[in-house]
């Protein structure tokens, strides 16, 4: 039995919460599909049976896919078949939390928009640490547990505290000429907060509580001790910590997304952030209704500053990068490599990353081609790079014999490597797993021990040896292996040999890329394979399609991440591209008829 | 239209304002009918929280990862353990546990411990998401298999801790992607993470001292802090409510924001009388032995204070591959050790003299459960140590290096909680895992389903009951 039919039943209230009745006036019925006194939006249409939450403003029917060319290539021609099927793909949607959770960085770029503040109010880093039991940080189905609420309240009233008492600060988030109204105070913070158009009941119920100010803050004015205590509560807001999906109107069997749901899910995906005060007024006006101005709004906010360090953090979780540098080597063997590199690496990885995903527009295949890289007078010896280098790094050329992107660099290299030895197991299998998107199954225990190396046995012949019989072969010789040993070319730290244990290194193998056997004599020629390579788009485009929707993509989407890869193999898309057909998909504009799991 | 009774207690706790200044719509609720509230039920079940006086027991689980070897951990005789018995073991056979002599009167050595369950992935995977909750795995059959069911030290934290308090889980040791943080669970699937950071865990224990939180006659204001949480949190569970009364919201959203919902409290725990706290030590984030001993004065201080009733420190992911210290020396990660080779799985060089180098570790981890005990000895109580009032326990999720087995699982228990335990013993069995998590539950006071000392946590499949010997 749900509360507010009870009420409404019982007593004929409006449904929007026992208590917050008690703390505000009866503010009048709320009827389903029915324009209300709406403080912000006159004549609008509201979707839910109770009319709270944000949604379209075209009507109960929502919108449709538009009709007309993309601009993105690939995305117009005859549909790719969807592998998984073997049919022409077709797009499908999922169940999706109406929920998601800020994650700890989106609460702090959220808060630092929301007040207008100059720099993140740096509270996330006490937070409550999420398990860790997803690929990216942005997984949305993530609870507020005992501790992280009371993270949540320290948080908010220490930011509150700070905004409220300064002046300036509290200048920047004040309505221009309205002195001291507090509904003009509220409505407008709320609604950024919210990121949606604020019912009356809900303005009325934060009214109350600013009006409380000057009772329960002492030693300083009423309206500084009014809004602190609005913004304390706006930030333990549900409508706040997660963002809020509440359409609910069918059309053909799917829910499209209201234009408010779309610009944050827009902004979520792209900016890491809320939406901006344009991007809001582009909701408001319809602009995000049609998949072409979804698509307009999609390449505006790439080109915003705010996207540059998604692009980046994305990249980051997708290699890994957080752990590049943390595996210690032989001290006698590398005596440079010490713990000290361990952040050089990480940013080095991160400006790569940046230069070739922002600055240059580049997908997977130029993340697995380029010949370049960042480095420092230490890092340079590695990449055997001749010229002068301080502590800072700097962008130089690589030898393209020998280099060619992530796969060929020392962050890749060295945590897949050992103390003293390449390792040509690990390097395999996270080409296999963070790449291809295989699932390799786990080892089966009680593998028997690797002999030393023979005096005359490069490691390659030392693995190749070990892995010959059943049932190791079964997955070392095909699906592992060959993968490997394309990189028995760099040492333990990623330095180039051309000879191992006084032997010439030998890195040539074959491999079935796509059903097909291919040979390669080196990384990276394979890395020039696997950069065209439909698994590895279909492995790239199912990865952001996951940063996208805040969850992993399902079996019922796998005609969406078909069309997707189909835009990331051609070779005149950019990464733009790629994210203009993300945002594209039905998938990112609509959800399935409840009832979920 | 069916309603569900809630014991007026557990209304109020959940609005948290039991004793304090009336809650705004009490009486229009007292109207409806005592326990009448059928939105409640979204808070679903919990077991009644103990009548009587609070009390001082406790538990704190310390994990080791990668099994130990075996050859040289235990005593060498089951039965009595003595300071002189213990001490002759690690003079003269190096044997592990033979480095808590001082403590050899209030230990509980258990071999025989085994896991029921195994999926055909990895051992690593078994052994974290088993060794401290006693279910079933999900079957998934990889390093991403998890446990149905909730961990121990989450059940007496919510059997025995004040409304919305978690049990102190801290974490130290490198992390990774693998198979992270892994060992806690709130429920079927449902992970916790430890704290890394010794600071972050420290305000949160501690960071609220200044401002008390029963407010006393005079101290205006905390009352006037209490005040405005309270208003603030009426508009914020009025917003919630909203929310949680819609009818397109599905089973799963549902349940989650119920949680976050029940964690809304007006007041926080009091802090107990007599509680010392002491500043955070200095310690090097990066230094995993720094990062242990902090949080192991925290967990000490923690206990002693109140604060929860259980604590736990996870040291090292899964397979931990931290690159431990001793004795001036950085070693391989600790996981190639527990292999023998350098390699996750098994093809890799030799690593030379592996054995006597994962004996090494699991003598730190020995000294490391040492400071612990010296820890929370030094605490002193009216009728002993903290020690004594409840049980500290190391335990490794996995039996040893190769073959990663899951039989004679190492369990060490130190305190008698309470008077709860037998102590000074070395005792040889053949139990599944249940049972010593039932035991350790029984003796700091947690209930099975019919109000008796617990007996049934974890898996249906595993039988009721305790290990032999230990309860009083």
């Amino acid at each position: 039995m749900r509360m507010q039919t009870f009420l409404t039943h019982r007593y004929g209230w409006p449904s929007i919460g026992l208590l917050g009745l008690l703390a505000s006036a009866c503010s009048g019925a709320i009827e389903r599909g029915k324009a209300t006194d709406c403080a912000d939006c006159p004549g609008k249409v509201w979707e839910g049976p109770n009319g709270l939450g944000g949604n379209s403003a075209a009507g109960p029917n929502g919108p449709g896919p538009a009709a007309g060319p993309s601009t993105i290539p690939g995305a117009n021609g005859p549909a790719p078949i969807d592998p998984v099927t073997g049919e022409p793909a077709v797009e499908g949607i999922a169940w999706t939390t109406r929920f998601p959770r800020l994650s700890h960085e989106q609460w702090e770029n959220s808060v630092r928009d929301l007040l207008r503040l100059p720099e993140r109010p740096g509270l996330a880093a006490t937070f409550s640490t999420d398990p860790d039991d997803s690929r990216f940080d942005n997984f949305g189905e993530r609870i507020v547990s005992s501790n992280l609420w009371a993270d949540y309240q320290r948080a908010a009233e220490s930011v509150a505290t700070d905004v409220a008492r300064d002046p300036q600060k509290l200048a920047r988030i004040r309505p221009a000429g309205t002195s001291s109204d507090a509904r003009a105070f509220v409505s407008e913070l709320a609604r950024r907060a919210f990121r949606r158009p604020l019912e009356t009941g809900e303005v009325d119920a934060l009214a109350a509580l600013f009006a409380q100010g000057p009772m329960l803050i002492e030693g300083t004015d009423a309206y500084a001790a009014g809004a602190e205590l609005v913004i304390q509560s706006l930030l333990q807001s549900v409508h706040f910590l997660y963002r809020v999906e509440s359409s609910t109107a069918l059309k053909d069997g799917k829910i499209w997304l209201g234009s408010y749901e779309l610009a944050s899910r827009l902004s979520y995906a792209l900016w890491n952030s809320m939406p901006s005060d344009e991007l809001l007024a582009a909701a408001e006006a319809d602009e995000l209704s049609t998949q072409q101005g979804v698509e307009q709004w999609t390449r505006k906010m790439l080109g915003d500053p705010r996207a540059e360090d998604t692009l980046v953090a994305f990249h980051a979780q997708l290699l890994n990068v957080a752990e590049y540098g943390t595996v210690a080597k032989n001290a006698t063997l590398f005596p440079t490599f010490t713990a000290a590199l361990e952040p050089v690496i990480q940013e080095e990885a991160r400006a790569f990353v940046r230069e070739v995903s922002v600055v240059e527009g580049g997908g997977i295949e130029s993340l697995l081609t380029s010949p370049f890289t960042f480095v420092n007078a230490t890092t340079a010896k590695f990449y055997g790079v001749s010229g002068t280098f301080g502590t800072e790094l700097q962008k130089v050329q690589l030898d393209p014999k020998q280099r060619a992107g992530v796969l060929t660099q020392i962050g890749f290299l060295s945590k897949y490597g050992s103390q003293t030895q390449s390792n040509p197991i690990l390097r395999g299998v996270h080409v296999s797993l963070d790449f291809l998107c295989s699932s390799l199954p786990a080892p089966p225990p009680d593998i028997p021990p690797v002999p030393e190396l023979k005096a005359n046995q490069t490691n390659r012949e030392r693995f190749a040896e070990l892995t010959k019989n059943a049932p190791c072969s079964s997955c070392h010789e095909t699906l592992i292996n060959p993968l490997g040993f394309a990189f028995e070319n760099y040492d333990a730290v990623g330095k180039w040999r051309d000879t191992d244990n006084s032997k010439p290194v030998n890195a040539s193998a074959e491999y079935t890329l796509d059903g097909t056997k291919v040979s390669y004599s080196n990384a990276v020629e394979l890395s020039q394979l696997l950069a065209t390579s439909p698994t590895v788009h279909r492995c790239y485009s199912d990865r952001w399609l996951e940063y996208a929707l805040g969850r992993p993509p399902v079996d019922a989407e796998s005609g969406s991440v078909a069309k997707l890869a189909q835009v990331s193999a051609q070779s005149t898309a950019k990464l733009q591209d790629l994210l203009s057909m993300v945002t594209a998909l039905e998938t990112f504009r609509a959800r399935t008829e409840e009832d979920a799991p | 239209m069916k309603h569900v009774r809630i014991p007026r207690r557990m209304f109020l706790r959940a609005a948290g304002a039991a004793g304090a200044t009336a809650v705004v719509g009490l009486p229009l609720l007292e109207s409806l009918g005592t326990g009448q509230l059928p939105w409640f039920e979204a808070l679903g079940p919990s077991r009644a929280k103990a009548q009587g006086a609070p009390s001082n027991k406790y538990a704190v689980f310390m994990r080791q990862g990668n099994g130990v070897v075996q050859s040289n951990f235990w005593p060498s005789a089951a039965g009595a353990l003595t300071a002189a018995s213990l001490q002759r073991d690690a003079e003269m056979s190096d044997r592990t546990v033979g480095i808590l002599a001082p403590y050899a009167e209030k230990l509980n050595v258990v071999y025989g411990l085994k896991y029921n369950y195994s999926t055909t992935g990895c051992g690593h995977a078994d052994g974290c998401l088993q060794c401290m909750t006693s279910a079933a795995p999900d079957g998934n059959n990889s390093n991403e298999s998890l446990a149905l069911g909730p961990s121990i030290d989450w059940v007496i934290s919510q059997q025995l801790d004040a409304m919305g308090t978690e049990p102190v889980s801290l974490y130290a040791g490198n992390k990774d992607s693998y198979l992270g943080d892994v060992i806690l669970y709130r429920g079927s699937k449902m992970r916790r993470a430890g704290e890394r950071d010794p600071m972050n865990a420290y305000m949160r224990l501690f960071g609220m001292q200044t401002t008390p939180t029963m407010p006393g006659p005079g101290d205006v204001e905390a009352q006037r802090i209490a005040l405005r949480r309270k208003s603030v949190n009426d508009v914020v569970r009025a917003q919630m409510m909203a929310v949680l009364g819609r009818p397109e919201l599905s089973g799963a959203d549902k349940k989650r924001l119920d949680a976050h919902f029940s964690a809304i409290r007006d007041m926080e725990a009091q802090v107990t009388s007599g509680c010392q706290v002491t500043p955070l030590g200095t310690f090097s984030a990066s230094n995993v032995d720094d990062v242990v001993r902090v949080h192991s004065d925290m967990l000490a201080l923690a206990m002693s204070c109140g604060k929860s009733h259980v604590g736990t420190l996870c040291i090292g992911n899964g397979n931990d591959q931290t690159q431990y210290t001793i004795d001036g020396k950085v070693y391989e990660r600790y996981h190639h050790i527990s292999h023998r080779v350098r390699s996750d799985g098994s093809s890799g060089e030799e690593i030379p003299d592996a054995e006597a180098l994962h004996h090494n570790i699991d003598k730190k981890f020995a000294g490391y459960f040492k400071y612990l005990l010296d820890k929370l000895s030094a605490i002193t109580t009216p009728t002993g140590t903290l020690l004594d009032d409840g049980v500290a326990v190391w335990l490794n999720d996995l039996s040893d290096g190769p073959p990663h087995g899951s039989r004679n699982l190492p369990w060490v228990l130190a305190g008698g909680a309470g008077g709860a335990l037998k102590t000074g013993q070395y005792v040889r069995g053949d139990w599944t895992i249940n049972r010593i998590h039932n035991t350790i539950g029984a003796a700091v006071g947690a209930k099975n389903a019919a109000g008796g000392p617990l007996d049934d946590f974890g898996d249906d499949g595993y039988p009721k009951g305790h290990v032999d010997g230990l309860l009083v």
